[in-house]
C-alpha cells in the first residue's frame, strides 16, 4: 500500500517537469481559444501570427488585446502566487502558512479599502487620478507597511522569531479587518460593492505594463529564491539545526520575507486578492515531487500557473456573458482539496 | 489645368463629404443592437418603445426587463470580451460604466460607448431623457415622456398650494435582526419625499444609507414614517413596527400612526421615471386634504 502510494504521487523530476509544461501548454491554447465569443480554433490561433491580417478585426481585438494577456497574467501572476507560498511555508515550517501570513493581505486590502473610499469619489472630478491606478498603489503601499510592522514586531536584538511573527501577522490581520470593517461601514453602496469585488480578485484588468511587471517580479523571485533552496531545506530541520549547518539564518528570514512581501504586493495590486493558490497549490507540488525546495519550488511555480489558468477559464465561461471573480473559482477548487488533503493526514497521523 | 486639380478636389471633398454623411446618418437611422449598462437607461428605452434595439442590460435592470435579455454584469466591472460576444453597436451607461480599459476595448472594436447623466434631479431626467432618445432616434416620444413627467411634478406643486405646513418624512430601510437604516441626503429616497413637498429630517446629517440610533429618529420628530413595500410586508403592521422599535411611540409619527409605504423598485438606479410617479402618489398620501 505505502509503495503503491510513493508510486503514484511521487514523480521523478525529470518527468514531471516535462508533463506540466506540455499541461501548461494545452492551458494556454484553451485559454486562447474558449471564451463567451465564439470564435473558431483557426481563427483564434490566425489571430496570435502578426502577418495574418485578413482576419475581421473584433477577432483580432479580442485574442490580442484581451485572452492573451489575459492568459499571461493568468500564468505569471498564479506562479507568483505559489511560489511565495511555498517560501512562506518552508520559512514558517508550518503547513497551514500562506503569503497572507505576514500581514501582507490584509494591509493590502486596506490600502486597497482606502483607495476606493476616499479617493473614488475624487475621480469624477479628477479621472488623472484612476489612470494613474490610485487602488493598486494603496494596495501595495499597505501590504508593504504591514509586512514592516509585522517583520518588526517578531525581530529584537537575537534575531527574528517566526512564532512571534506568526502571531504578529495575525494580530495585524485582525487590526487591519477592523480598519476595513469600518472602511466598509462609512463607504456608500458603489464602493462597498468595488471593495467587495476587489476582495475576489479578477485577471480582468490585464495590461501589458501589468504582464511585463507581474513577469520580471515572477523571474526574480524564482531565480533568488532557487538560489536559497537548499538553505529552505536546511531550514525543514528547525532553525537551530540550519544555523548549525551554516546558514546565516537572519538574512534568510528578512531576503525572503521581503521578497514575499513583494511579490505578493505586486500581484495583489495588479488581480486583487486572489486566495487559496499560495495555500494550496505548495501542498499538491510537495505531494507530486516530495519536500525538497530544489524541485518544489519551480513546481509549484507551475502548478500555480497551471491552476489559475483553469480557474480564470472557468470563471469567464460558465457564467457568460457574466464574469466570476477569480477568488470564487480558487476558493471553491481548493478548498476541497484542501480538506480531502486534511483527511488524508488525520489517516496518516492515526 | 491647376484649376482642374483643384475642381477634383473639391468634388472629391464633396463625394467624402457626402458619403460620410450618408453613412453616419444610416448607421443611425438602422435599428442599432443596444446594451444598456444602468437601471435608469433600461427605463428610459422601454419608456421611449426602443426596447426592440436592447439586446442586453447590466444586472441593475434585472427587474426592469420583460423577457429574458443576457445579463452583462455589474456595470462598473463590465467584461470586453463578453460584451462582444453580443455584437453590440452601442452601449450606453452613466458616467460610473466601467473600467476604463474594458470601455477602450470596447471603442477599438468599433463599439459606440456612451455616456449619459446619472444626475438626481427632475431637470436631470428629463436631459436624460433627451439624450437616451437621441441615441436610440427616438426623439418624437421623448417630447410626450417629458411633457408627461412635467404634468406630474407640476401636478404636485399645485397639490401643495393648499398646503401650509410642511411634513417631515423620514424613511426607513429594516432587516430584521439589524439597525434600522434612514435615508439620508444624495438618496433616491430623500429626492423622493423633497419631490412629493415633504422634509427628510435626517438629510442634514445623514450621508446615503445610514444606521441611526432609535433616540436620533425620536429626536428628528417625523410626522410620517415612509417604508419599501417589502419591509412592511415583512414586518406586518405599524403596530408591530411600535412594538418593534418601541421608542418611535414619541414620535408625531408614532401616535398618529402615520405610515407610508413606496415601491422599493423607484429606488433603485437613481431617480427615474417610476420614482416620479411615487412622488406624486406620496404627495396625495402625505398631504390628503
Amino acid at each position: 500500500m505505502q509503495s503503491r502510494r510513493m508510486q503514484l504521487q511521487r514523480l521523478p523530476i525529470e518527468t514531471l517537469l516535462p508533463l506540466g509544461i506540455g499541461l501548461l501548454f494545452f492551458a494556454i491554447t484553451s485559454s486562447i481559444v474558449i471564451g463567451p465569443m465564439d470564435i473558431s480554433f483557426i481563427d483564434s490561433i490566425k489571430a496570435l501570427i502578426p502577418w495574418e491580417t485578413d482576419l475581421p478585426a473584433h477577432i483580432q481585438l479580442v485574442v490580442n488585446q484581451i485572452r492573451l494577456p489575459r492568459t499571461l497574467l493568468a500564468i505569471a501572476i498564479g506562479a507568483i502566487l505559489a511560489l511565495c507560498g511555498a517560501v512562506m511555508q518552508g520559512l514558517f515550517r508550518n503547513p497551514l502558512a500562506d503569503p497572507g501570513i505576514i500581514g501582507v493581505s490584509g494591509g493590502a486590502a486596506l490600502g486597497a479599502a482606502i483607495a476606493v473610499v476616499f479617493f473614488a469619489p475624487l475621480v469624477v472630478n479628477y479621472p488623472l487620478i484612476l489612470t494613474l491606478g490610485t487602488v493598486p498603489v494603496f494596495a501595495f503601499i499597505g501590504g508593504a507597511l504591514s509586512t514592516f510592522f509585522v517583520y518588526y514586531l517578531g525581530t529584537d536584538k537575537n534575531g527574528t522569531s517566526v512564532t512571534i511573527m506568526l502571531l504578529a501577522g495575525v494580530a495585524i490581520g485582525a487590526l487591519s479587518g477592523a480598519a476595513l470593517g469600518f472602511m466598509n461601514f462609512i463607504a456608500d453602496d458603489q464602493a462597498l460593492r468595488d471593495l467587495s469585488l476587489w476582495s475576489m480578485g479578477s485577471l480582468a484588468g490585464a495590461t501589458w505594463p501589468g504582464i511585463t511587471l507581474a513577469f520580471t517580479t515572477l523571474a526574480v523571485l524564482l531565480w533568488l529564491f532557487c538560489r536559497d533552496a537548499n538553505a529552505l531545506n536546511a531550514f525543514l530541520l528547525g532553525e537551530a539545526e540550519a544555523k548549525h549547518m551554516g546558514v546565516n539564518v537572519q538574512m534568510l528570514k528578512r531576503r525572503l520575507i521581503l521578497l514575499c512581501a513583494a511579490g505578493v504586493g505586486v500581484t495583489v495590486s495588479l488581480t486583487g486578492i486572489i486566495g487559496f493558490v499560495g495555500l494550496v497549490i505548495p501542498h499538491l507540488g510537495r505531494m507530486l515531487s516530495g519536500p525538497n525546495h530544489k524541485t518544489l519550488l519551480p513546481m509549484s511555480a507551475l502548478l500555480g500557473a497551471l491552476i489559475l489558468l483553469i480557474a480564470d477559464m472557468i470563471a469567464r465561461v460558465v457564467l457568460a456573458p457574466l464574469e466570476l471573480p477569480v477568488g470564487i473559482v480558487t476558493a471553491i477548487l481548493g478548498a476541497p482539496f484542501f480538506i480531502l488533503l486534511l483527511v488524508k493526514q488525520k489517516g496518516r497521523m492515526s | 489645368m491647376e484649376k482642374n486639380i483643384n475642381k477634383t478636389m473639391n468634388t472629391m471633398k464633396l463625394a467624402v463629404l457626402a458619403s460620410a454623411l450618408i453613412f453616419s446618418s444610416s448607421s443611425s437611422w438602422a435599428s442599432e443592437r443596444i446594451i444598456s449598462a444602468g437601471a435608469a437607461i433600461t427605463e428610459i428605452i422601454y419608456a421611449l418603445n426602443a426596447e426592440s434595439q436592447l439586446v442586453a442590460v447590466d444586472l441593475t435592470s434585472k427587474t426592469l426587463v420583460k423577457g429574458a435579455y443576457p445579463l452583462v454584469g455589474y456595470h462598473r466591472q463590465l467584461s470586453a470580451e463578453s460584451l462582444m460576444s453580443l455584437t453590440p453597436d452601442r452601449i450606453i451607461g452613466s458616467n460610473e460604466m466601467g473600467p476604463i480599459s474594458t470601455l477602450k476595448l470596447l471603442k477599438q472594436g468599433g463599439v459606440d460607448v456612451d455616456v449619459v447623466n446619472s444626475g438626481e434631479t427632475v431637470k436631470d431626467l428629463l436631459e436624460r431623457i433627451d439624450e437616451v432618445a437621441a441615441l436610440t432616434n427616438k426623439t418624437p416620444a421623448a417630447a410626450s415622456l417629458k411633457a408627461e413627467i412635467s404634468k406630474k411634478v407640476d401636478a404636485i406643486q399645485t397639490h401643495l398650494l393648499t398646503q401650509s405646513t410642511p411634513k417631515k418624512v423620514l424613511f426607513l430601510m429594516i432587516h430584521d435582526g439589524r439597525p434600522a437604516n434612514v435615508a439620508g441626503r444624495n438618496t433616491t429616497a430623500d429626492t423622493v419625499i423633497r419631490l412629493a413637498g415633504a422634509i427628510n429630517p435626517a438629510a442634514s446629517t445623514v450621508e446615503a444609507y445610514k444606521p441611526i440610533s432609535a433616540e436620533a429618529m425620536v429626536q428628528m420628530q417625523p410626522d410620517i414614517i415612509l417604508l419599501s413595500g417589502r419591509t412592511l410586508s415583512s414586518i406586518g403592521t405599524i403596530d408591530d413596527l411600535l412594538k418593534k422599535m418601541p421608542l418611535l411611540a414619541a414620535t408625531p409619527a408614532g401616535k398618529n400612526k402615520a405610515l407610508a409605504t413606496i415601491d422599493g423598485t423607484a429606488l433603485i438606479g437613481g431617480l427615474g421615471l417610476k420614482s416620479i410617479d411615487e412622488a406624486e402618489r406620496l404627495n396625495k398620501v402625505f398631504y390628503q386634504d
